[in-house]
């Protein structure tokens, strides 16, 4: 339990350079670049990173919220979506962020492509199966056996 | 033509007045005198050798104040009518005491005594009118049951004994001086129809009709009396005799009793009688039930006030108080007025068959094959002495499509009574025949007469006609009339068949007037057969008879009112035997225009027709000029289109010859792939002379093919529905074996061989077996003899039952999260009894990482956790054979310490709960000052009636896939490319079930809610009860830190207003399909059918869901916003409406220890039935409970892992300890507690 964590204010991107280091000035320039506020909100950009999100966390989800911005150009936004999820879910944004690199790794080395809502809903079934039921499941090891005794139709 | 008894007459205008009432219970009074050997003897037969004790009927002779005194109690308790104690007064009942000779005087002597009794009373109470029925009880043989097992057409009493004995028992009690006879607790209606027949004898004889009750028997919630009749059939089967009143007696309580209770009253044109048991047997209460008088009269009331009934009473375990109270709520009721029932033709099987006599008819059915003198193969069979093959041949009729079936054995080398009786009896033990009428036909009346005694349905004779006189007609067609049948007129008379339409016409005419003027026959159980003659025989005055008749039929419907027509279209086209394509095509063109014409039936190979329009039009076109006779060289042109089409093939019966044409092997096996039972058992005896002993052709032939079945299940080419059909024939082979195998036993008991024993059970604290029942099927279809403890089954009864069986496996199953606990504690018990047999986990909430991670580490033996019941072959196979079980539980070991160690390591570092003040801190928070808070129409405890039709369109299907392990949702899984096909199927058997459950009412839903003031209390929901005392209900925050935009930390307490002044409301509910549920499914599993046993377990889980939904539809209109909803049925599934109905236990409010709390607010067990267990499963499984929340905003959502600072505060608020509530919240909790 970390009870100091809604007190932490980091409101700006700089917030987020200080708190985890230089290094990650040019991934946050890039995912603004990248992004237009329209699919990223700066408050959404820190929400993101100011935890335990690493730099290659966040250049994957960036290429993820940029496909889906060009596949769902209005509605939803991908990240919103992706909050809305990470906040019903008993597992935490690192976690999901780890499950989404395992994922998409899994859909690269099995040479698949899918869109952001069809990932959710898959890691929401994984969440959801009885594999998870009443017992603190890790989320890795549980989307890695989904993966292998299941696959991924999609 | 019968006289009227004047008490006959008086009883029809008082019953239009006021409903009447019975006595109560004669046993359960005597039983309270506490009476001895002695009691039964003294005066009359001290010297008797055998012992009489418990025969209550003697007790008129020996202890007849105590009879007078229970009599002039129920008189005076408000009882009508009172029955006489002669249950057991027939010789039949009386042999078991070889006292046969004493009948006629016990019967005189229990009527005298009665009727002083009345007498009496009525002397005392001048303002009470009061009767004596004689009671004619059911004796203990039946007429349409074996008791031989082995033996299916043995009958153990005659038809002409009963007649023999309810005759004698009838003179008795008139004689004795009864005003009414009553023949009750009817479990067979073919020993009723006796009793009618020996009624109508009697009357006969007397010329004098006396008021008659009848009284059946519904055994169970299947709705079917003992020997099988559905209410309506066993209506039809007996209301010939012209009754005063029929109704149901004995068996069940009125509250089962019911939907039966309504059906008739729907459909009888008399009065209707009730008088049920007090409620359903306690074996622990003193009179063997314990239904409170206040709560029977309150059952009873209700039927009165729902205007279902004339007259009321009680049978076993009601008293003197029952009936008190039962008068006091009914006596200002108005009676029942008897509808008018719509006239038709009402013939029975097992299941009722009418036939409206309207232009708009289809044209039924009469399957022809089960005739020697129609069917070579039938009576090839038949000479063989070959019935078990005869009887499919009428078992592949009705499957065909046959409405009704035609008998027929005339053949001079032939016993013809013999074989009738014979095959009508075998017919009797097979439901899915003797589902249909029966049609008895024979040119001998003797042949006829000995069906007729056979048949506890409504059948047809046919035929009987005027061909040897007026009288000799009479005489059969009353007698016809005396046995309940209908009757089929031949068109012949004195001078011959009639061949012309005006013959025809005219001997059919004088038939029906003659009936109807001297016999008062039912113009409907009247059928006429016009004579259909072969046409294109080569002789000219041959050439009409196909018009002859049609236009013969199209007049007969004119003149002759109420009365059907039918033929037998075989005899047609005999002229082309042979050439079956032409047969076929004259007979569907000839009906084509004769049912136009009014054509009711026929007697046709149900396989055998075609449709009008695909016939080949010039085939078509010499056919319909050969049957309207259009011009004279039809038939020549007919014969010279005949030659060129020579048939080379028929259809469906020789697809089903194809099979039947394999070698025996691969007809085992095609009828357990394609789940066909109808030849599995002259399959299997095939097999067992092949093979030599019964258990080599379980591991021959029938393990093959279920091995063939197994692959397919393996590949995903055959599916769970399927494999389950497989199993019901499997399981049928099995039984037909196992008489053998235990015939062997005893022969051979050292060479006997076990098959591996499986122990399965669903763990103390549940009650959902659906999955557990699956897994079973499949091991007891791969040859496991599988030991099933049922439900709740505690940890030793599941242990003890392992040592006694030697069983090789034990299985646990459970669905809900308490279960968990139940099967750590039996895995640990295990370990401490010192077991070692392997231990099986399934249900929908264990897991492997469960299993691993809290059950395994608690026993050292083999704990495999099968998630699928297509893989408990697989692992049950490795688990017990010898080569391979040391790897495997290895494998399994290892398997599962990497879990553990995987679990362990997730652990660390995991977690971002925040604390419990942080997130009280922000709560949902709504604008209470300005929110429009909805005002209920009602509040406090109520129940809704609901019927069956009603939750139909709210039930969500897709789960009822799921249980069949078939995944997707409805309805895109019906096109699913890979299991589509299999979803149809089982969707459409789905279907037929549910229809058939509503149709006969068979589940009795129950709804209690409750709707109460409420105002919240930070996590708690403070509720202002139906007594005004205040409950609480305790509610969890969601702990996990958020990172979206809401950084809202939900609890449902949050939906409910902060302060009473708010005027704001909770609801609860909870409702069932009912208790029917579970006795309706085990009536499949006692037939071996675990098929139908788990449909109507999944169709009753998804009536309870559907329940919940409307339920919840309901209160949202009491609410008012409900109102003004427009939803589909689809957009109601998916609850896009106002409000949520969260349950105990689920994501949003975990703890299952709450439902315990809702159950006290509503009364539910009280309201509704439903039970709660120890770990707070609902009793019956097919139950839903919840709260409504009706906050606009209202949501549901997952509370997630918790803190222990939330905990602590939580049991404290529960005053529970902080080590109770980890364990009911264990899947709940963010830490490991100590």
């Amino acid at each position: 339990m970390n009870p100091n964590k809604v007190e932490k204010k980091i409101l700006t991107l700089e917030d987020v350079i200080e708190l985890k280091g230089e290094e990650w000035r040019t991934p946050l320039a890039y995912a603004r670049a990248t992004l237009p506020d329209k699919f990223l909100t700066d408050k959404n950009l820190i929400r993101l990173t100011k935890g335990r999100c690493t730099i290659k966390h966040l250049e994957l989800m960036v290429v993820i919220l940029f496909q889906d911005s060009k596949e769902r150009p209005v509605g939803v936004t991908g990240i919103d979506q992706f909050f809305y999820v990470v906040d019903r879910s008993d597992f935490n944004l690192f976690d999901w962020l780890e499950v989404f690199t395992l994922f998409n790794n899994w859909l690269q080395t099995n040479q698949r492509k899918t869109p952001l809502p069809k990932m959710l809903g898959y890691l929401q079934c994984c969440e959801d199966s009885p594999e998870n039921k009443d017992i603190n499941r890790n989320f890795i090891e549980l989307v890695k056996e989904m993966l292998d005794q299941h696959g991924f139709i999609g | 033509m019968l006289t009227k008894h004047p008490t006959l007459i008086e009883l029809e205008s008082v019953l239009k007045e006021k409903i009447l009432f019975m006595d109560g219970a004669m046993g359960t009074m005597i039983q309270t005198y506490k009476l001895e050997e002695k009691d039964f003897r003294e005066a009359y037969f001290d010297q008797h050798p055998k012992d009489l004790k418990g025969n209550n009927d003697l007790l008129v002779f020996t202890r007849p104040s105590i009879i007078k005194e229970i009599h002039t109690q129920y008189l005076a308790a408000g009882a009508d009518i009172i029955e006489t104690n002669t249950f057991s007064g027939t010789k039949l009942a009386q042999k078991d005491y070889d006292l046969e000779h004493i009948v006629y005087d016990l019967n005189f002597k229990a009527a005298k005594l009665a009727r002083l009794a009345v007498d009496d009373f009525m002397k005392q109470n001048p303002d009470r009118k009061c009767y004596v029925a004689g009671a004619l009880g059911p004796t203990n043989r039946t007429l349409s049951l074996s008791p031989d097992v082995n033996n299916p057409a043995f009958r153990a009493v005659t038809f002409d004994e009963l007649v023999e004995n309810y005759y004698q028992q009838t003179k008795a009690l008139i004689e004795g001086g009864v005003d009414i006879l009553l023949p009750e607790t009817v479990f067979d209606t073919l020993n009723l129809k006796a009793c009618i027949f020996a009624i109508e004898k009697y009357q006969d004889e007397t010329k004098i009709k006396y008021p008659l009750m009848l009284s059946v028997t519904i055994t169970d919630a299947s709705g079917r009396t003992l020997s099988g009749q559905t209410v309506e059939a066993f209506w039809n089967s007996v209301r010939h005799a012209k009754p005063l009143s029929v109704g149901i007696n004995c068996a069940l309580g009125a509250r089962e009793m019911r939907p039966y209770i309504e059906e008739l009253s729907k459909i009888a044109d008399c009065f209707i009688s009730c008088y049920p048991n007090a409620g359903l047997p306690n074996p622990l209460s003193p009179t063997g039930y314990d239904e409170t008088p206040l709560k029977t009269a309150q059952f009873v009331g209700e039927f009165a006030e729902s205007g279902f009934i004339n007259i009321l009473g009680g049978c076993c375990g009601t008293t003197p108080p029952h009936i008190a109270a039962i008068v006091k709520k009914c006596q200002s009721r108005a009676p029942r007025i008897i509808p008018i029932i719509q006239q038709a033709t009402r013939l029975s099987g097992l299941e009722a068959f009418t036939i409206q006599n309207s232009d708009s008819n289809p044209f039924y059915m009469v399957g022809e094959r089960t005739n020697v003198t129609g069917s070579p193969l039938f009576a090839k069979l038949i000479k063989a002495q070959n019935f078990d093959e005869a009887l499919s041949v009428a078992r592949q009729q009705v499957v065909n499509g046959a409405n009704i079936i035609d008998i027929n054995f005339d053949e001079g080398l032939l016993d013809s009574v013999a074989c009738m009786t014979h095959f009508l009896n075998l017919v009797a033990s097979e439901p899915d025949i003797s589902r249909v009428p029966i049609m008895i036909d024979s040119s001998k009346w003797e042949v006829i007469e000995a069906g007729l005694k056979c048949v506890q349905g409504k059948s047809i004779v046919n035929s009987i006609s005027l061909k040897e006189g007026e009288e000799l007609f009479l005489k059969q067609a009353r007698l016809a009339q005396q046995y309940g049948a209908a009757v089929v007129i031949m068109a012949f008379d004195e001078q011959g068949q009639a061949a012309s339409k005006d013959e025809k016409v005219r001997i059919c005419k004088r038939a029906y007037d003659l009936l109807l003027s001297k016999l008062d026959f039912d113009p409907h159980d009247i059928i006429f057969d016009a004579n259909i003659l072969t046409v294109a025989t080569g002789i000219e005055e041959h050439d009409p008879y196909g018009v002859n008749f049609i236009e013969a039929v199209k007049e007969l419907k004119k003149v002759c009112p109420g009365a059907l027509t039918s033929g037998g279209v075989s005899n047609l086209s005999f002229s082309f035997r042979g050439n079956n394509i032409v047969r076929e095509a004259i007979h569907t063109v000839f009906l084509y225009h004769a049912i136009k014409a009014g054509l009711d039936m026929g007697i046709v190979n149900a396989g055998m027709l075609g449709v009008y329009d695909e016939i080949n039009p010039e085939l078509r076109e010499k056919c319909e000029a050969v049957v309207l006779n259009t011009h004279s060289n039809a038939t020549e042109e007919l014969l010279e289109l005949a030659e060129k089409l020579k048939s080379t093939n028929s259809k469906k019966e020789e697809k089903i010859e194809e099979w039947r044409e394999f070698n025996l092997e691969e007809r085992i096996s095609h009828s357990l792939v394609k789940g066909l039972d109808a030849f599995v058992e002259l399959d299997t005896e095939e097999a067992r002379v092949k093979y030599g002993r019964p258990l080599n052709v379980i591991e021959g032939p029938l393990m093959e093919g279920m091995k063939i079945v197994g692959n397919l299940f393996g590949q995903g080419k055959m599916f769970l529905p399927q494999v389950v059909k497989s199993a019901r024939v499997m399981k049928k082979a099995v039984a037909y074996l196992e008489p053998f195998m235990e015939e062997e036993k005893r022969l051979n008991a050292a060479n006997a061989r076990e098959q591996g024993i499986f122990v399965i059970a669903t763990v103390k604290g549940d009650v959902h077996d659906i999955g557990k029942n699956i897994v079973g099927v499949v091991l007891a279809c791969n040859g496991y003899k599988v030991i099933d403890l049922g439900v709740m089954t505690s940890c030793q009864k599941i242990l003890d039952a392992a040592i006694l069986h030697k069983a090789d496996i034990i299985g646990l199953s459970g669905l809900i999260t308490p279960s968990l606990d139940e099967m750590i504690h039996v895995a640990k018990e295990m370990e401490r009894q010192g077991f070692e047999l392997p231990l099986l986990i399934g249900g929908a909430t264990t897991s492997k990482a469960h299993t691993a991670i809290k059950i395994a580490p608690h026993y050292h033996a083999p704990i495999a956790h099968v998630g699928d019941a297509s893989l408990v072959i697989e692992v049950c196979n490795r688990l017990l054979n010898p080569d391979k079980k040391a790897a495997y539980a290895l494998e399994l070991k290892n398997l599962y310490e990497q879990i553990r160690l995987r679990h362990l390591e997730g652990l660390s570092g995991k977690s971002d709960l925040l604390s419990y003040k942080e997130v009280a801190a922000h709560p949902f928070q709504s604008n209470w000052d300005e929110l429009e808070i909805a005002t209920p129409s009602r509040t406090g405890i109520f129940n809704i009636e609901v019927t069956l039709e009603e939750i139909i369109p709210y039930i969500d299907w897709s789960p009822f896939f799921w249980t069949w392990e078939l995944k997707g949702t409805y309805p895109k899984i019906l096109g699913n490319t890979t299991y589509g096909e299999e979803a149809k199927k089982l969707f459409h058997d789905a279907q037929l079930l549910l229809k058939d459950i509503v149709q006969k009412k068979i589940f009795n839903p129950r709804v209690v809610v409750g709707i109460f003031p409420a105002y919240s209390l930070g996590e708690d929901v403070i509720v202002q009860n139906t007594q005004g005392e205040s409950t609480t209900l305790h509610f969890l925050r969601q702990q996990k830190e958020k990172i979206g935009d809401d950084g809202v930390y939900y609890c449902l307490a949050d939906f409910i207003a902060p302060k009473a002044s708010y005027n704001d409301y909770i609801g609860g509910f909870a409702v069932t399909a009912g208790h029917e549920v579970e006795t309706y499914a085990k009536s499949f599993q006692d037939k071996l059918d675990d098929y139908s046993s788990i449909m109507v377990k999944a169709i009753g889980d998804r009536l309870a869901e559907g329940l919940a939904e409307l339920t919840h539809k309901k209160v949202r209109e009491y609410f008012g916003y409900g109102l003004t909803e427009n939803l589909s049925n689809e957009e109601l599934i998916k609850e896009k409406y106002r409000g949520v109905r969260p349950a105990p236990g689920y994501p949003a409010c975990p703890d299952h220890t709450e439902k315990k709390i809702l159950w006290d607010l509503l009364n539910a067990s009280e309201q509704t039935g439903i039970a709660l267990t120890e770990n707070f499963a609902m009793n019956p499984a097919s139950s839903v409970s919840g709260f409504f929340f009706n906050h606009p905003e209202a949501r549901y959502f997952n509370v997630g892992n918790l803190a222990e600072d939330q905990i602590e505060s939580y049991a404290a608020r529960k005053d529970m300890s902080k080590a109770e509530i980890e364990k009911w919240l264990a899947p709940n909790l963010g830490y490991e507690p100590k």
